[in-house]
């Protein structure tokens, strides 16, 4: 009686240790795939927001009759009531930044890139398109000011399909 | 005569059990050693895609093409370039073929300035072709960053740098 027990016993053992192997295995099994499916931003896609945002910064927009970096303009927006051709320059900031991003993504809808939103530190100029949401990355420009003065910081934040389509 | 049998029976026993382990641990190698083989392609395509991008950096950063403003394509040297000997040009490529670059252009995004490609002047053009070699090849993979591409403007009678928002985009051949 007492040989028999033991045997069931060891029995059972056998098969708590079997089934904690076989959820030992399941669990890094798991970890792995969603370890895969988590995409993580790529390299590429990180350095093309900063060279974009760069780019864009220093592309030059005629401004009455001299060509201005968009750099300059937007400080001259923080500045207040500046014109250019008599439209107001946080205006041509806005429709120039929509313009150049709009040109730069232009299967946004339906492409790997899904959105992005453009915003300026001291300015209420925002500018934003697609989806608002998911993976995304940020691109960072500082725009110096005058000397002493905070700079004015654009982020360019983009966001991107979790799978290449 | 009962007592060898159960001896049999028992080694029998262990047998299996071993069979068994060594099936386990086998097993669990075999996860390892796919998990491993995952890293170690996601660490080769990483370090190759850093490659690429420090290539294309590398051709916007030329003395042959850059300006003098931080990243960016001066578009008057890119035509120089162009307008030079097959002789002259043919050294440039053999550079470009070592680094398995098959096709390099810069193309002007914004503002929009038609389709036409920029043989002659930098007006009212899209795309420099600097090198392309890829009806040679079968198969390349093409990537871009985004420059600025800058040339020089009469405005009122006043020269001006007039810059554009531009795409480089550099084809390699696909490693085998």
């Amino acid at each position: 009686m007492k040989a028999r027990k033991k045997k069931a016993q060891q029995e059972v053992f056998g098969f708590v240790i079997i089934v904690l192997l076989v959820i030992v295995i399941a669990i890094i099994m798991l970890t792995f795939s969603l370890q895969r499916s988590k995409r993580k931003p790529m390299l590429t896609e990180d350095i093309k927001v900063n060279d974009l945002l760069s780019a864009m910064m220093q592309t030059t927009v005629l401004c009455g009759n001299e060509y201005k970096k968009l750099s300059e303009l937007v400080v001259e927006a923080a500045g207040g009531t500046q014109t250019c051709n008599g439209i107001s320059v946080s205006e041509i900031v806005k429709n120039t930044t929509r313009d150049i991003l709009n040109a730069s993504f232009p299967t946004l809808q339906y492409g790997y890139f899904r959105g992005y939103n453009l915003t300026f530190s001291n300015i209420n100029i925002n500018v934003a398109s697609g989806e608002q949401s998911g993976n995304l990355v940020v691109g960072y420009y500082l725009i110096p000011t005058a000397p002493g003065q905070e700079g004015i910081e654009a982020k360019l934040y983009l966001y991107y399909a979790s799978q290449q389509s | 005569m009962k007592a060898r049998a159960r001896a049999q029976l028992q080694i029998q026993e262990m047998a299996f059990v071993l069979v068994g382990l060594i099936l386990f641990f086998g097993l669990i190698m075999l996860f390892f050693a796919v998990f491993q083989q995952a890293k170690i392609k996601s660490l080769a395509e990483q370090t190759r895609r850093e490659e690429i991008v420090a290539k294309l950096h590398s051709i916007v950063n030329m003395p042959e093409f850059a300006c003098r403003e931080a990243f960016c394509i001066d578009e008057e040297k890119v035509l120089g370039f162009l307008a030079l000997s097959q002789q002259q040009k043919q050294k440039y490529y053999e550079k470009f073929d070592k680094q398995y670059i098959v096709l390099i252009k810069v193309e002007r995004v914004w503002p929009d300035r038609g389709n036409a490609k920029c043989d002659t002047n930098t007006l009212n053009c899209k795309t420099y072709e600097i090198y392309n070699n890829t009806a040679k090849k079968s198969s390349y993979e093409a990537h871009s960053t985004f420059t600025l591409m800058c040339h020089h403007t009469l405005t009122n009678g006043q020269v001006a740098i007039v810059c554009d928002v531009g795409k480089i985009v550099v084809g390699f051949e696909v490693p085998k």
